[in-house]
């Protein structure tokens, strides 16, 4: 039983909690709300940016777009060269009398959505081809590439002085990662592990079984985040496989894909556990420092 | 009509006049000119460039501005390497 002067004691305590927890719903119900209204500010943007691409293509870049997932752009400065914009990759391939290239240009506004972007590439590379070409990285067969996944996100904290969960994740599912030389990809780590190459472009889909423990390290090098000694299945990986990290612990440095279901092809796009994980606590104190600048100024 | 549109990331912001009532002095017409012509500018001192595209699809560099011209313009914001 609880007598007068303990309920005296212990009700102040639970309004405290009813409190504490009321106000706790709150924020939270406001952060799903601003995060809801973002959502939706997005993807009007996104379907606004299809329509206005679509207007402008020609009916066989429509069509190539619907069939193959991509419109192609002939140069009128080099002959027989040809600019393959892609719907879900992050780069233009760049195809020339064999040789293979690809090349990425895109506005420094990173906000702009995917669908205008590609736009932009028809028009610059019809109308500013050279400009263009000086403008964008390249990367030839086989080069390495740094994982285009942070830089968005590098970028863009850098810009904003903060983390916009989705923001990083849309910038991070333009995962690329380093490929060395084909040679010396080779084609299978382990029995469980297999790895196909798409073709001579380098880039690479790793096949491993849930369950397959996966690590690598993170590390910030001024603009741009590091990804390195990416281990799968106790086996080092000569390329920052493009893997997917789901579930991770908040500190711990390993990857580990959850459950133990059979062999399955993984995309590793992080996700914002991942991000938030890994790369806010890294990039924590640079936020702080943009933050302090800003107001400096 | 003659269409002005930069992009951005709403996907687009666009801005639509007739030439034929712009030469009549239509006062919508003027305001809209008046609208793109300031958003022409500031796109370009911060390093935009703007194309028109043609009717068969390909594009030009627009160097000048004529309003009174049947038109389909659009702004690509300052790019750089990805």
């Amino acid at each position: 039983m609880v007598n007068r002067e303990q309920k005296r004691m212990i009700l102040p305590t639970i309004d405290a909690e009813i409190s504490r927890r009321q106000a706790a719903e709150a924020v939270a119900g406001a952060r799903r709300s601003a995060a809801l209204q973002a959502q939706q500010q997005r993807d009007s943007a996104h379907t606004r940016a299809w329509t206005t691409l679509y207007d402008h293509l020609t009916d066989a870049e429509r069509l190539s777009l619907l069939q193959h997932g991509y419109f192609e752009v002939p140069s009128k400065l080099h002959k027989g060269r040809v600019y393959r914009v892609p719907q879900t990759d992050r780069f233009v391939r760049v195809f020339d009398t064999g040789k293979q290239l690809r090349i990425c240009v895109r506005p420094e506004d990173s906000s702009v959505p995917w669908p205008d972007v590609m736009l932009a590439y028809k028009l610059g590379l019809q109308a500013d081809e050279e400009r263009w070409l000086a403008t964008a990285n390249k990367w030839g067969e086989g080069d390495s590439i740094i994982a285009e996944a942070v830089l968005p996100l590098a970028h863009t904290i850098i810009q904003r002085g903060l983390i916009d969960r989705d923001q990083a994740l849309t910038a991070l599912e333009t995962t690329a990662f380093m490929v060395p030389p084909l040679p010396r990809v080779p084609r299978t780590l382990s029995n469980d592990v297999n790895i196909t190459l798409n073709g001579s472009d380098g880039f690479a889909t790793v096949t491993i079984p849930r369950g397959t423990s996966i690590s690598a390290t993170f590390r910030w090098a001024g603009d741009s985040l590091d990804v390195s000694d990416v281990v799968i299945a106790g086996e080092r990986m000569p390329y920052f496989a493009d893997v997917c990290m789901e579930e991770i612990a908040p500190d711990d440095p390993t990857l580990d894909v959850p459950g133990t279901e059979a062999c399955e092809s993984f995309t590793l796009t992080p996700t914002v556990s991942a991000v938030q994980n890994f790369i806010t606590p890294t990039i924590a104190e640079r936020i702080r420092q943009t933050e302090q600048g800003r107001a400096r100024d | 009509m003659a269409t002005l549109r930069i992009l951005n990331r709403t996907g687009d912001t666009a801005i639509a006049w007739s030439p034929d009532k712009l030469l009549t002095g239509d006062a919508e017409a003027l305001a809209a000119v008046q609208e793109a012509e300031r958003i022409l500018t500031e796109a370009r001192s911060q390093g935009a460039t703007a194309f028109r595209v043609l009717p068969d699809g390909e594009a030009e560099r627009l160097e000048g501005f004529d309003p009174t011209q049947e038109q389909d313009i659009i702004i690509v914001p300052r790019i750089a390497g990805g």
